[in-house]
């Protein structure tokens, strides 16, 4: 038993890696981009270098400049640099806006990759004055470099030294900025200026044969990734830049405290119900239930929402029981522990009826069909023939067994515990992990979005485990050796 | 035998039913002591609430009498130039409006951030920054918004051509109190009253100077500020480098951020300068919100509400509601409930409910016995279907006119959009003054239309019901796809009766919806043929964002369908040097009819919204500018609406 619990608890490692990759690589194929706005610097005025320089920001903060799974920008050939320059300037103006917006972005996340390409094309394109300024444009902004670890809460003060010769050099490097409507003759100056500055720095872009394995494997938007994840860092959110663990625990528990009882309802009334048209399988009863039950999981769960709260709920024209939504009253301070509780509950039940009710018809048929199959077994007849009551023949001998399959499927609810309800959270204004997970996909937010996926997909896998692990703990004929 | 076993059952039973008991009796004893508790805290914080502003109206007194902090006389460095301020003759407060009580309001989303330099939202701006933090030297006027008036300045010199700007900073000026916990010691470093001084002034333009701060819209703006002098506490200079219209209301509508919190961090240490941009947009205040306005934030719960406060020392008149009570749901519907079961004492319905309630309502709804007021007012947005002038067939102004004659919008604003908007022909607002009224809206005539495509070459060859002409040596048919972001249902109908209605006189139009985030990229890369969309107005907007050529040919500019009229230029570039306002206003008409002229937007609507609220909350009023439901001059007559 333990040894196959090990082997399967290993196995989970490269089956989450393998899920992780394939989430990762969706997410950044999807259209759209985040930073939103933030992109579109021009308001007014013509997008200025300093204007783009916060989405670049923006950019290496969540690692949006770097290639996603393998980096050969250290092999970065002039021609591909030249090319992007070339689509950027867009002296034809022929040019599609795409291609410009696109070459203009690689040529931003190039970074200093692209500095001694950039120093050789500058070198090359002397007398074509709008290229030029292109060219020094673009070699201003890329070759300023960002500090180290400038996101941690404390920093030592070796790093702290290291940032500040950063910022030295980058205000040096920002003298040698030039308009861009300059003369030749002031471009060839500020060139001189950034020949001599090359000089002094070229080791820098220089790699060993170790380093550019190093920058091909680890300088990717997946490695970066999961070198936080290993330290069970999800990052922060691109939206509010708090930590995405945090952000996902304290939605938690409104979608717990909704999930959890939903879930022990279900099984409290299908259960028996399963059990009862079981037993009286082929009544009246039995028929009666299977089509109601149907008719229930037949209607969509938005469709009974916005009813339910037109006839119970406070602002509906019916009976004005129930609150027209959110998790609890605005005034949840002046209340005591019991009085929030009893506040809490009368705020779920609407929403609790809308999750439970749709379970009831798939639950209650597991029970049946579990019921079924063993109520007519031999070990059945032999307890009826021992003269004891029909309902301890049924609980007591006949429940054992028929329950297996649905206790099985509780494994597998685990994550839709955790996942939450998109449409009732959305309809009832509960702000959970459903209203969370949709407005991270509006927004773009990849740390938000591969946070709570990753999370539903380790729970995915637990849930799975568990529910093997159940199968040989209720049946002892199965066994994992 | 038996009997023991009979003995010890009911042993255990009596066992179970007594701790039942100490546990009921334990929840009962518990729940009485939490609610003295809860009464003893709350009688507290009621009398230090009491004290502080029994301390606080002594202080204003005696600053009205004898000030405590001698204020310094102000010199002025060019007494002879006029004051480019007026007064407000707006008044927020009557005198006999009644003080208090709390007003419940929706908020649809969360905001992203309350840090008002890193975060653009319109969310935060309309429901939180135009209360607490969007304080600026100077505002438009509420009665004629061609007027600016006196804010945290007193009084603006403009010298050397529209320059120099020397500003006189109000005195006394307070910050509010940041909502920290102030027992755990950590943050005694912001303990005191900080005021607003020059210093504040100077901070901000570094800030916003910073390439590394997430503020790309606002830094263009101040890209030709050439630098900020401070004279003195409550003096200081703005020097542009060139004279634009633009300065003059970047300067005067500046909006400074207090220095002592946005300088430091968590531990009252000041950032590295290194690295200072970078933390400024991970600000550990960035969850709350701080300024000097006439509501102090006191707390946010995310996704479900936010409170603000009427902050007692604000340096002008105070409104008269005490609190401001945001909750936050995204469901419309759920609005609508709410405000009928008065969780909400005001809200805006969407066209669908406005048809429901108002319309069609039923006479015992309290919207139609009087107990729920509704007015509609209008907003800053106008409506429009856009066409990429790059686009080969659309590039063809007759083909645009037709376009515009196929739109059957007065029937559409009737009857879909229940008459919640007015008409409008140009990019400017319908209310100001710069809107050429003589312009008559565009009728639907679907023969004109039909006419003029004719006239364009357009015709049908083939028989196959869409009009087609040789493009480039190459048979072209008459389609093209409009690309939207799913919207509303009545934004769908509307389009789908276009669809049907230029589908009778040979057109294709096929209809694209995609979510925002795709949207904006293929607008920025250009990559639609029409587009449909709304677009938020100012009062005197700066026409250079979407229309001069120049931003036809750059990456991410709002000129989306590469509009460019040399005409159209040159009078752009003439209004950003014009500051007197006929003048402004004749350049804005003339430029509006350009525009009319070319149809590179069919304009569609000037929006309106239905407003509701309970007839207990008095003098709603709307502003003719953003926020248009500001709540200031509003007040509570009584607790409970009356049945009329």
């Amino acid at each position: 038993m333990w040894t196959y619990i090990t082997k399967r608890i290993l196995w989970m490692i490269p089956t989450f890696f393998a899920i992780s990759l394939i989430i990762f690589l969706i997410l950044n194929l999807a259209p759209g981009k985040p930073g939103g706005t933030l992109a579109s610097g021009a308001e007014g005025q013509e997008a200025s270098g300093s204007s783009r320089e916060s989405y670049r920001v923006f950019k290496s903060q969540f690692n949006l400049d770097k290639p996603v799974l393998f980096n050969t920008r250290y092999a970065l050939s002039d021609e591909q640099v030249e090319k992007c320059l070339n689509n950027y300037a867009n002296e034809s103006g022929k040019v599609p806006m795409k291609e410009v917006i696109k070459s203009q972005e690689l040529l931003e996340d190039y970074g200093q990759y692209s500095i001694p390409s950039l120093i050789r094309i500058l070198k090359k394109s002397e007398g074509n004055q709008k290229f030029r300024a292109v060219v020094l444009e673009t070699l201003l902004q890329n070759a300023q470099r960002y500090p180290i670890n400038a996101y941690a809460e404390h920093l030592d003060e070796k790093t702290k030294q290291i940032n500040n010769e950063i910022d030295s050099e980058n205000e040096k490097i920002r003298t040698f900025a030039c308009a861009k409507d300059a003369s030749p003759q002031e471009q060839e100056k500020a060139a001189k200026k950034w020949y001599a500055w090359y000089k002094e720095h070229e080791d820098r872009f220089k790699y060993s044969f170790g380093q550019k394995i190093g920058i091909f494997f680890t300088d990717t938007r997946f490695f970066k990734y999961w070198a936080s994840l290993i330290r069970f860092d999800f990052g922060v959110s691109h939206i509010d830049k708090k930590p995405v663990m945090g952000k996902i625990l304290s939605k938690l528990q409104y979608s717990l405290c909704l999930s959890v009882p939903a879930v022990i309802f279900a099984y409290i009334i299908s259960v028996p119900l399963g059990v009862f048209s079981a037993v009286k399988q082929n009544s009246k009863f039995d028929r009666i239930c299977a089509v109601i039950l149907f008719m229930l999981y037949s209607l969509p769960s938005f469709f009974v929402a916005t009813i339910l709260l037109y006839f119970f709920s406070q602002g509906g024209d019916f009976l004005k029981i129930f609150p027209t939504g959110g998790f609890q009253s605005p005034s949840v301070d002046s209340l005591t522990t019991w009085e929030k509780t009893k506040d809490i509950i009368w705020h779920i039940i609407l929403p609790l009826i809308c999750m439970t009710y749709g379970s009831f018809a798939s639950l209650s048929r597991y029970a049946r069909t579990g019921m079924l199959d063993v109520i007519r077994s031999d070990y059945v007849r032999t307890a009826r023939a021992k003269g004891l009551s029909e309902f301890v023949v049924v609980v007591k001998h006949a429940m054992r067994n028929g329950m297996i399959p649905i206790i099985t499927l509780l494994g597998t609810l685990l994550p839709v515990i955790i996942g939450g309800s998109v449409i009732i959270e959305y309809i009832f204004g509960i702000p959970g992990m459903g209203q969370l997970s949709i407005t991270s996909i509006y927004n773009r937010d990849y740390n938000m979005i591969m946070g709570i996926q990753l999370i539903s997909a380790i729970l995915v896998l637990i849930g799975i485990l568990i529910s093997d692990l159940l199968y040989a703990l209720v049946d002892p004929r199965i066994s994992f050796k | 035998m038996h009997k023991e076993n009979l003995g010890e059952k009911l042993v255990s039973y009596a066992f179970f039913i007594l701790l039942f008991i100490f546990v009921i009796f334990n929840i009962v004893q518990m729940n009485n002591v939490e609610k003295r508790y809860i009464e003893i805290r709350d009688k507290l914080e009621d009398l230090e609430k009491r004290g502080i502003s029994r301390s606080s109206t002594v202080t204003t007194s005696s600053v009205s009498n004898a000030p405590v902090k001698q204020k310094t006389t102000v010199k002025y460095l060019h007494p002879e130039v006029k004051n480019f301020l007026s007064d407000e003759t707006f008044k927020i407060r009557l005198p006999e409006t009644k003080q208090g009580g709390i007003l419940h309001r929706w908020m649809p989303a969360d905001p992203k951030s309350f840090n008002t330099i890193v975060s653009n939202d319109g969310t935060l701006n309309q429901y939180v920054n135009s209360y607490v933090n969007s304080e600026s030297f100077a505002t438009r006027s509420l009665d004629n918004p061609d007027k600016w008036v006196k804010c945290l300045a007193d009084r603006i010199e403009i010298t050397n051509d529209y320059k120099e700007y020397t500003i006189y900073l109000k005195q006394g000026v307070k910050w509010h109190t940041p909502k920290v916990d102030w027992k755990s010691g950590k943050y005694d470093w912001l303990k005191g009253d900080h005021e607003l001084t020059a210093k504040d002034v100077k901070f901000t333009v570094d800030v916003i100077k910073n390439p590394q701060v997430e503020c790309p819209a606002l830094r263009n703006y101040y890209e030709d500020l050439e630098k900020v002098e401070i004279i003195d506490d409550y003096t200081v200079v703005f020097k542009w480098k060139k004279k634009t219209y633009n300065s003059l209301s970047f300067t005067v509508g500046f909006c400074p951020i207090p220095e002592f919190i946005y300088a430091y961090d968590s531990d009252g240490k000041p950032f590295e300068k290194s690295v200072f941009g970078l933390k400024f947009n991970n600000h550990w205040y960035n969850m709350k919100s701080i300024g000097c306005g006439p509501y102090e934030f006191v707390s946010y719960v995310q996704g479900a509400s936010l409170v603000l406060k009427r902050f007692e020392d604000y340096y002008g008149e105070k409104p008269a509601i005490d609190e401001i009570d945001y909750q936050i749901f995204p469901d419309q519907k759920q609005n609508l409930l709410k405000i009928k079961s008065r969780d909400l004492d005001f809200g805006v319905l969407y066209p669908t409910d406005y048809r429901e309630e108002i319309m069609n309502g039923n006479p015992s709804s309290p919207f139609k016995n009087g107990e729920i007021i509704n007015k509609t007012y209008d907003e800053m947005v106008y409506t429009y279907f856009g066409w990429n002038m790059e686009h080969k067939i659309l590039k063809d102004k007759k083909v645009r006119w037709a376009l515009s004659y196929a739109l059957n919008l007065d029937y559409m604003l009737k009857d879909i959009f229940l008459d919640l908007g007015e008409r409008t022909t140009g990019p400017i607002y319908i209310k100001s003054s710069g809107y050429d009224k003589s312009l008559e809206p565009i009728p639907f005539d679907l023969d004109r239309a039909a006419e003029m495509l004719n006239q364009a070459g357009w015709v049908d060859t083939d028989g196959d019901g869409t009009r087609d002409k040789i493009l480039d040596g190459k048979k072209t048919d008459l389609e093209f796809t409009m690309l939207t972001t799913s919207g509303s249902p009545e934004w769908d109908a509307a389009q789908t009766i276009y669809k049907e209605d230029l589908q009778k006189i040979g057109v294709k139009m096929n209809i694209s919806e995609v979510d925002w985030a795709v949207m904006q990229k293929k607008l920025e890369g250009k990559d639609f043929d029409a587009m449909g969309g709304a677009w938020g107005t100012a009062w005197d907007a700066d026409p250079y964002q979407i229309w001069h050529s120049s931003q036809a040919s750059i990456p991410n500019s709002s000129n989306h369908i590469s509009y460019r009229n040399p005409e159209a230029d040159k009078i752009i570039e003439k209004m950003r040097n014009t500051f007197d306002q006929n003048e402004r206003n004749k350049l804005s008409k003339e430029f509006h009819r350009i525009i009319y002229e070319d149809q590179p937007y069919t304009f569609m609507f000037a929006r309106k919204r239905c407003a509701v609220w309970w007839n207990n909350l008095e003098r709603v009023h709307f502003m003719l500018l953003r926020p248009h439901d500001d709540s200031r001059p509003w007040y509570f007559s009584n607790d409970k609406p009356v049945k009329r």
